[in-house]
């Protein structure tokens, strides 16, 4: 027998990026909310070091014992076996991957919320990728726009503007969308390295910018600034200078005293009545099943985790899984395109210290549709970054250019004496999408040891994101090349797109059509009105950037959505 | 010895060895590493067969040069066999996570490592000056645990 704990307003499903920040308008508004988190809190002097072998080598702090478990099998065909994949780096904790990621902070430009639109009016259907199931969004970038501006604050977000209601300025990003005002905080501090690719950048007549970050550039929220000590990667921050919700929104939460956490509890079905509503969810706490009764459900948990969920929550209203009596859940799932191109200097860089993707150096130029498509095969277009922050270990165990025979012995040392620190890296995000071929399912054998299904993942060819990438990895080059590197190279990447990502979208997207998506354009489930969800699995399109900052805009529209409408959505 | 060769002692300074890089993998074999440790005493007897086949003697017992040849014939175009080249890959990976890790696992003495890439050391936080293209940092050699 379940042990029944006492109702409460609303159950928030996981306290990552997602559920973190919703639970501050639900508790601000004066609902009773049960955040119910798989993993507990990490402690900030204890788990959170400059250390390569504990975040880079063990992922201490970035993959949580509950994603080992059910991590997901992949496959490359509809009709082919799957494999059980890797775990993602994505931690189980009170503040969740947002304790680890690289916090960039980026709105979505306006295009990708209306990708159909655009496309078909400069350049004909016939643009739209075949086999593509991308839509517009039901909401465009105005929509949005009050809650990037609100989570940009609450969270804390350091950038530079580059339009501000239309007014553009050539240190921020000129291609962003008007934003109503500045960030709360400037940029992260630049250094030599980053100022020598902006000068060069502006030589190639391109725009380059600091990119936005979810880190304390100046004392913010009763918190310090950035050490910039080179730990930024796959690392939680001793210094809480990262803006994780652990640090941020959580605490502000609690503070209402109307937040309950129950920590080291595994959500394992979401309830629903015989009407098809949500009433609670069943957890697993301690080894015993508990049953947590709510008026409404938010799900933050991660693509997989949250499909899985619904999938797995199974009744005699929706046999199919929670939200899925039209077949809709898991499908449109895409993984981010990326590519980590590098180069070697023939001068020392110095990029040892720094905030990894966060202190940055920023090309918009072939994002998005910024430039003309006419004739190249694809829509869309990658970010360029370049940034900071080389581990030892990574640095010693580099490309060695073909420059000496081997990668041992003393003409090696030689080499990397002179060369570990002349080895710089970009980071490229092109837009994707997702198609009818790529989606999730509940993998018919694999279980987790609970005995539930894990996640499969099925992925396929794409023509158009691998064509954006590779004419990105081109632009990236030419950065390189023109800021004096000696060698500059594209790392080849899997034609059928990434299966896992920490880029995860989709599985539960977002529209106006019930017949093409899972919830409304508030984050509603079409079939259980007071079921929401939260994350990256209600996007349509990826952008060319990090989602962090989308999907806390998006959770907290949706939990302000539930407060402002509480009798008409758990009537 | 295996990852004196891998990281040498020469005329630019201390090796993997001197930096304590066989220390770190005894330990880590014993406690994070332990799953591991089966295929590495595996590894360790069949170069030591091989080195006995092409070069008369076990692997340890052979000159440096000798120890580099045998390992130039595992890790050159194919020549090795299969399951050596997989075994030099992982003795390459825990010797780098030994020369420069952090001490505190029990590798990289006194930071020695770090001299090899010229990193500057771990510290809690950095200024301005310390991301400079033309002047290296002060180079700090503590591990970021402590003072071990």
């Amino acid at each position: 027998m379940a042990i029944k704990l006492k109702p409460v307003d609303v159950v928030v499903v996981g306290l990552g990026a997602a559920g973190g920040v919703a639970v501050l308008p639900l508790c601000r508004a004066g609902l009773r909310v049960a955040g119910i988190e798989a993993g507990t809190w990490m402690d900030p002097h204890k788990d959170f070091k400059p250390d390569e072998i504990h975040n880079n080598i063990r992922h201490m702090v970035t993959t949580g014992d509950k994603i080992r478990r059910e991590a997901p099998t992949i496959r490359h065909s509809t009709t082919g076996p799957a494999r059980r994949g890797p775990p993602s780096p994505m931690m189980n904790a009170v503040g969740g991957s947002s304790i680890h990621y690289q916090a960039q902070s980026w709105r979505l430009n306006p295009w990708d919320f209306k990708t159909v639109t655009e496309v078909t009016r400069r350049y004909g259907n016939s643009y739209i990728p075949q086999g593509s199931t991308v839509e517009d969004w039901p909401i465009g970038y105005d929509d949005l726009e009050p809650y990037y501006d609100i989570t940009e604050r609450e969270v804390g977000v350091s950038g530079k503007a580059g339009n501000i209601k239309g007014r553009i300025d050539k240190e921020g990003n000129i291609f962003e969308g008007s934003r109503q005002r500045e960030y709360p905080m400037p940029p992260l501090r630049s250094c030599d390295y980053l100022e020598h690719m902006k000068k060069t950048a502006r030589e190639l007549g391109w725009n380059p910018f600091h990119g936005p970050a979810a880190i304390n550039s100046v004392p913010y929220d009763g918190r310090g600034a950035c050490g910039y000590h080179g730990f930024c990667q796959a690392g939680g921050c001793h210094l809480q200078a990262k803006n994780s919700t652990c640090f941020s929104t959580i605490p502000r939460a609690l503070k209402t005293r109307n937040l309950t956490i129950f920590d080291r509890a595994q959500v394992t079905r979401i309830v629903v009545d015989a009407n098809g509503k949500v009433s609670g969810v069943s957890y697993i706490f301690d080894g015993k099943e508990h049953f947590q009764p709510a008026s409404a459900v938010l799900v933050g948990s991660y693509t997989y985790e949250s499909v899985r969920l619904l999938l797995l929550s199974k009744s005699k209203a929706c046999p199919n899984g929670l939200g899925n009596n039209r077949g809709q859940v898991g499908r449109h799932y895409f993984g981010h395109w990326q590519s980590g191109p590098s180069a070697l200097f023939p001068v020392d860089l110095n990029l040892w210290y720094g905030a990894f993707q966060a202190q940055a150096m920023m090309i918009d130029e072939w994002a998005d549709d910024n430039f003309d498509h006419t004739g190249l095969g694809f829509i869309g277009g990658a970010s360029l970054g370049v940034y900071t922050e080389t581990h030892p270990i990574a640095a010693a165990s580099g490309s060695i250019w073909g420059q000496v025979p081997r990668n041992w012995g003393s003409q090696w040392k030689k080499w990397i004496h002179e060369n570990a620190g002349r080895t710089a890296r970009a980071y490229i995000q092109a837009s994707s999408f997702p198609y009818e071929t790529t989606f999730l399912d509940l993998d018919p054998e694999v279980k987790d040891p609970l005995g539930d299904p894990v996640i499969r993942v099925t992925t396929m060819n794409r023509d158009n994101e691998r064509r954006t990438l590779k004419y990105a990895q081109g632009r990236m080059v030419e950065w390189f090349r023109a800021a004096g590197a000696t060698m500059a190279t594209n790392p080849d990447f899997d034609p059928d797109g990434p299966a896992l990502s920490t880029h995860a979208y989709g599985g539960t997207r977002m529209g106006n059509n019930p017949d093409t998506s899972v919830v409304d354009k508030w984050g509603f489930s079409h079939e259980a009105p007071n079921l929401g969800m939260l994350g990256g699995s209600v996007f349509g399109t990826s952008g060319a950037r990090n989602p962090t900052l989308t999907i806390q805009a998006l959770a907290w529209r949706t939990a302000e959505h539930l407060a402002k409408n509480w009798k008409s959505i758990t009537a | 010895m295996l990852v004196d060769r891998i990281i040498p002692a020469d005329e630019l300074g201390p090796g993997a060895l001197e930096c304590g890089a066989a220390n770190y993998i005894d330990i880590q074999l014993a406690d994070y590493l332990a799953p591991e440790k089966d295929a590495w005493v595996a590894g360790l007897i069949a170069l030591d067969e091989f080195a006995m086949e092409t070069q008369g003697s076990a692997f340890a017992d052979l000159s440096a040069d000798k120890r580099d040849a045998v390992l130039l014939a595992v890790t050159g175009n194919g020549a090795g066999p299969a399951n050596l080249q997989t075994f030099f890959n992982t003795a390459r990976t825990y010797t780098m996570q030994g020369t420069f890790g952090d001490p505190h696992y029990g590798g990289n003495t006194g930071g020695k490592g770090w001299d090899i890439i010229r990193y500057p050391g771990p510290r809690p936080a950095t200024s301005a000056d310390m991301q400079r293209m033309d002047k290296a940092a002060e180079p700090v050699r503590r591990s970021a645990w402590g003072n071990e």
